[in-house]
Formats: C-alpha cells, structure tokens, sequence
C-alpha cells in the first residue's frame, strides 16, 4: 500500500471514531437526562421534589440542543441528584412529628 | 442481655407516650408554647402576626391600616357576592347564613372523605350553579374571600375533626406531618422557622409565632402588591426553602391548612390583613 | 460495515467502563463530608459568597465581622479556629449540620450541593479565618 491509501485508511478511522465519539456523546446525555427525569419524577411521587430541580432539566435539554454536551451532561446530573436527595429527605422526614421542646414545662 | 433489656423497659415507657398525643392534647400544647414563649404577648395579640411581637414594625403597620390597602378587594367582593349568576340564583343561596361564614372553614367534607376550604366551596358553589370555576391564585375569587373574611371579623376560629370518621384525623395527620418535614434544598421544616425561631430575626425579617397565622386571610402584602390567599404563602414559604410548591388548593395544602387552623382554635378571625 | 459496528461496540464498553468509574469521582448523593475533599480556597471570594443573598447567605442567621443587618437565628461566628480542632471539622459543620446536631436549623451547604466544591473550599477558607 502506498503513501495515499494510508492516509484514506487512517482518515477513515478517524471519522469513524469520531463519529461514534458523537453518537456516544449523544446517548450519554440523552441517558443522563433521562435518569434526571426519573428521578425528579421519583422525588415528586412522595412529595420531596425541589424547586430547581425541573428548570435544571429544561436547561440541561437546552444546552444538549445547542451542542454543549458536556455542560448538558453535568448538569442533568446534578439535576439527578437533587432528585435523589429529594427523594430520600421526603422518605426520611415521612413521619415527622411535634418536636419534643414543644410538650416541655418553661 | 441487662442491656437489651432496658432498652426494652425504656421503650415501654416512651412509646405509649410519644402515642398518646391527641390532636386536642396537641393543640394545647402549641398553644402553650407560644404562650411561654411569649410572656407579655396577650392571648389576643397573636392574630396580628409578627406585629404582635416587634414593636418597631408595628407603629408602621397600625400607619398602614389606617387606610387599608385591602379595602377595594372588599369593595370588589360584596359586588360579586351581590351580584346573580347566570341562571339568577346567588352565593347566598349556597351560603345561605353567609356572607359572615369564614370560621366555619376549613371543615371535613364526610361525603366527598376531603377537607373543603372557604376558597373550595365557593368554586363548588359556582359548578352547582353552571358558573365556571375561578382561579385560585389570584382576582374575583380573593375579592370574595375579602369580603367575607371582613363580615366575619370577631369570629372565633372553632375547626372540628369530627371523631367518627378516622379519616377526618388521618388528614389532619397529613397536615401535620407536612407541617414538621424539613424539605427543600435548605432542608427547613415550617416549624424551624415559626416555632423555636419565631421573634428572631432571619436578615432583616423578624419571624412570625405559628399561633396566629390562619386568623387574618386573605392578605394584602405590599411585596405581591396585591390581596393573596393562605395557600399562596405557604407556596411562598415552600420554594423560600427551595422545595417545590404545591399546587393552590391541593390535597397537601388543604391538610396544611386543616392542621394550622385547628391548631389555632379560639383565636379570633380579624381578616382581610396587611402584611409586609 | 462491520467496522462501525465492531467501532460502536467498543466505544460502548469504554464509555461503559468510564460510566462506572463516575460514581467514584462525581459528589455522591446523601454522602458523608468526602475525607479526601480539597479545602484550600480562597478566603476572599469565600466572604462574598457568605454575605450574597442569593448564595451563602450566611448572614441571614449569623453575624460576621464586617456584614450589616445580619440575622439571630445562629451563633456568632468568630474566634473559629478555638471552636474547631481543625478546618476539616469545621467543614463537617458546613457540609451537613444535622451530623453534629440532628436539629439543627442550618442548610446542609455540602451535602445539598448548596455550594459547587470550590465556593465550598472558598467558604470554609473564609470562615477559617475568622
Ligand atoms: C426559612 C424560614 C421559613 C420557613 C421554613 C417557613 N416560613 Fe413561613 N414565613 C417566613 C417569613 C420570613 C415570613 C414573613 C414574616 C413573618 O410573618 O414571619 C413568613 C410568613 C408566613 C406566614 C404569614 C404570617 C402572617 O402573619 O401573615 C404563614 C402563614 C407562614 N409563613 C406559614 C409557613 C408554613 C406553613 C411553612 C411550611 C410550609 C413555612 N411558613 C415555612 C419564613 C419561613
Ligand atoms: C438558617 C440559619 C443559618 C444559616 C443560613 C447558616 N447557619 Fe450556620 N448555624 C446556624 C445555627 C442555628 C447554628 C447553631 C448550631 C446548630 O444548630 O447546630 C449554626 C452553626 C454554625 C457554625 C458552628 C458555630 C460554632 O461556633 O459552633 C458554623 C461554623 C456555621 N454555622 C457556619 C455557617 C456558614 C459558613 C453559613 C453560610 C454558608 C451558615 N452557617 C449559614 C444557622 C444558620
């Protein structure tokens, strides 16, 4: 093979890399989203979502729109966390009650 | 093994206790709270929120009332009341004892298993009568309860849970467990602020005592610039913290608003009010 | 043909690979203070976000040198360095109070995600400081 062909070879190899670097990126942030759903989702079902929790998502959506991949990526993952601390507050605070200071003699 | 044993002992004694709180015990005690916590605060002070409380803010706000800011929402809502739905029937004819009706909600509906605040049956009242329903955030329906709260003035706050009917009390647990949560990014629960940390200041804003906080609505706040309901400041004490608000009138705040009310029994009702 | 599927699969399993390596390395919800965390910061950026409303917020309960109209709701915060054995200890009271004091009516700044780890390491840096 000469000179050329390596150079077709090598350029192919490229694109294709590159391309699926992309198609990658693609479904990472669609699963990152996606995961950031449900877990607003399963914050919302016992009452514990957070207030920023959807705008994130919407802006995380927005960026992935506009290309910026990876500023998409973190912040439905941080969008998925707070779902998952809401979710866990709401579980854990379920059975929340008077505090005791309140039955107390001055 | 001695050790498991009185754990067990221990818990023997505290549960039965940590059980046996009534709602009617319960109210006692938060009223007796807020009574110790605030000495020289007479009984019938707390319906005026935090200016029972800071005297500074108070010779401002007795400035404000003077000329009240709600008056024209009174003014709008006699009118409405007054004034015939399509089919030439009244909300009197719905509340035949009203307009002065306001402390006889928020009450348990046995029929529909719910709890039906003053805002809920006046929409009910309009559906009966072919009269679409009116939003609840905002306009006509806070002009009404305006109008009403102002005939009802010197009525005392007497919510029932009616004690044949346990789902009456499941929602006022409801209530009372969203009431103490901590939620939101900030991690608060209402109490947080009302009880344990009412007087004191957050920045530049003294907090209110929880008794006294269903007496006086709707509320004209110079910050909405207009007269709001109860259920809109509990959305804004919610996304205060962080959390995400509920909807006006949902299950979550009409339990709320259950809990608070009963907790506030005997206070008197002095609505509409003004309020920073 | 083969090629891009051969190519897609292998991206697949690396990014597989990487995917499980986040967890590691991204805050972890509901975790603990990390022991590892990096607390220099820096002091002055940490004093504006402890006086912004919209961030630290830090004022609303505590009063702080040099802060007006601060609120009551928590102690005083000075002399920090005789009330904390270390700046690690101290960063344990900011990330989540509730360790400490399972009523405590301050924001869990860390644990939350309140603060991104470097306002956390600029806030802890100032706090440090006073
Ligand atoms: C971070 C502190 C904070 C939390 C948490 C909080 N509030 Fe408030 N709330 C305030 C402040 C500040 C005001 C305005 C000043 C005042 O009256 O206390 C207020 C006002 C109110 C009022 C109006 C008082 C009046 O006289 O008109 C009501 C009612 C109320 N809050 C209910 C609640 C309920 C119910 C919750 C829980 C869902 C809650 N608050 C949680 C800070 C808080
Ligand atoms: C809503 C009120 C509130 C806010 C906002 C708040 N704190 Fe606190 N803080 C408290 C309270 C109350 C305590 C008392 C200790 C406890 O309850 O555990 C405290 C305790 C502390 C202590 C321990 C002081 C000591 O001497 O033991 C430190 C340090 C501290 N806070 C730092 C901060 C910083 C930094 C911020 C802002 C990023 C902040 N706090 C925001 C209420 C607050």
């Amino acid at each position: 093979m000469g000179y050329i062909d390596w150079v077709r070879i090598g350029s192919i190899i490229l694109l294709v890399a590159t391309n699926s670097a992309w198609a990658e990126e693609n479904t990472e942030v669609e699963q990152a989203i996606a995961a950031a759903e449900g877990a607003r989702q399963q914050a919302a079902s016992v009452g514990g979502e957070w207030r920023d929790t959807a705008k994130l998502i919407a802006k995380a959506k927005e960026l992935a729109q506009a290309g910026q991949i990876q500023e998409a990526i973190a912040l439905a993952n941080r969008a998925r966390r707070q779902g998952e601390l809401g979710y866990e507050q709401a579980l854990r605070e379920q059975n929340a009650d008077f505090p005791a200071y309140v039955f107390g003699k001055p | 093994m001695p050790r498991l044993i009185l754990f067990w002992v221990i818990l023997g004694f505290i549960a039965p206790l940590a059980l046996a709180a009534t709602p009617a015990e319960e109210q006692a005690a938060f009223q007796g709270y807020f009574k110790r916590r605030f000495p020289s605060v007479p009984e019938n002070e707390f319906k005026n929120g935090v200016y029972a409380i800071d005297p500074v803010m108070r010779a401002n706000w007795e400035a404000i009332e003077e000329f009240p800011p709600y008056e024209q929402a009174i003014a709008r809502g006699e009118e409405l009341w007054k004034t015939p739905f399509a089919n030439g029937r009244t909300y009197a004819d719905c509340f035949p004892d009203g307009p002065a009706i306001a402390n006889r909600y928020p009450r348990w509906d046995r029929e529909h298993g719910t709890v039906v605040t003053l805002s809920l049956a006046l929409n009910d009242c309009r559906k009966a009568n072919g009269e679409e329903p009116l939003p609840y955030n905002k306009g006509p329906l806070v002009d009404l309860l305006a109008y009403i709260a102002y005939q009802s003035r010197g009525q005392i706050t007497q919510v029932e849970i009616p004690e044949d009917d346990p789902r009456a009390l499941e929602a006022y647990t409801k209530g009372k467990r969203f009431y103490f949560a901590r939620r939101g990014q900030l991690n608060f629960s209402c109490a947080h602020c009302h009880f344990a940390n009412s007087g004191a200041k957050l920045r530049t804003e003294t907090l209110s005592p929880a008794l006294g906080h269903t007496t006086h609505w709707p509320v004209y706040r110079s910050e909405w610039g207009e007269v709001g309901t109860l259920h809109r400041r509990f959305a804004g004490c919610n996304e205060q913290v962080r959390a995400k608000a509920f909807p006006l009138e949902s299950e979550e705040y009409r339990n709320l608003e259950y809990f608070l009310t009963y907790m506030n029994n005997g206070q008197e009702l002095n609505g509409p009010g003004a309020r920073k | 043909m083969s090629l891009f599927s051969d190519q897609t699969a292998y991206w697949r399993r690396l990014a597989g690979l990487l995917a499980c390596l986040i967890p590691l390395t991204a805050p972890l919800a509901g975790a603990e203070l990390p022991e590892a965390i990096n607390l220099d910061g820096d002091p002055e950026s940490g004093r504006q976000i402890a006086f912004d409303r919209a961030k630290g917020n830090c004022v609303s309960c505590h009063v702080i040198a040099g802060a007006t109209s601060p609120g009551s709701i928590g102690p005083v915060l000075t002399a920090i360095q005789t009330r904390f054995p270390s700046k690690h200890e101290l960063a344990k009271q900011i990330w989540d109070p509730t360790v400490r004091n399972p009523d405590a009516v301050m924001p869990p700044f860390g644990k939350h995600e309140i603060f991104t780890p470097k306002e956390f390491a600029d806030v802890v840096s100032f706090i440090w400081t006073l």
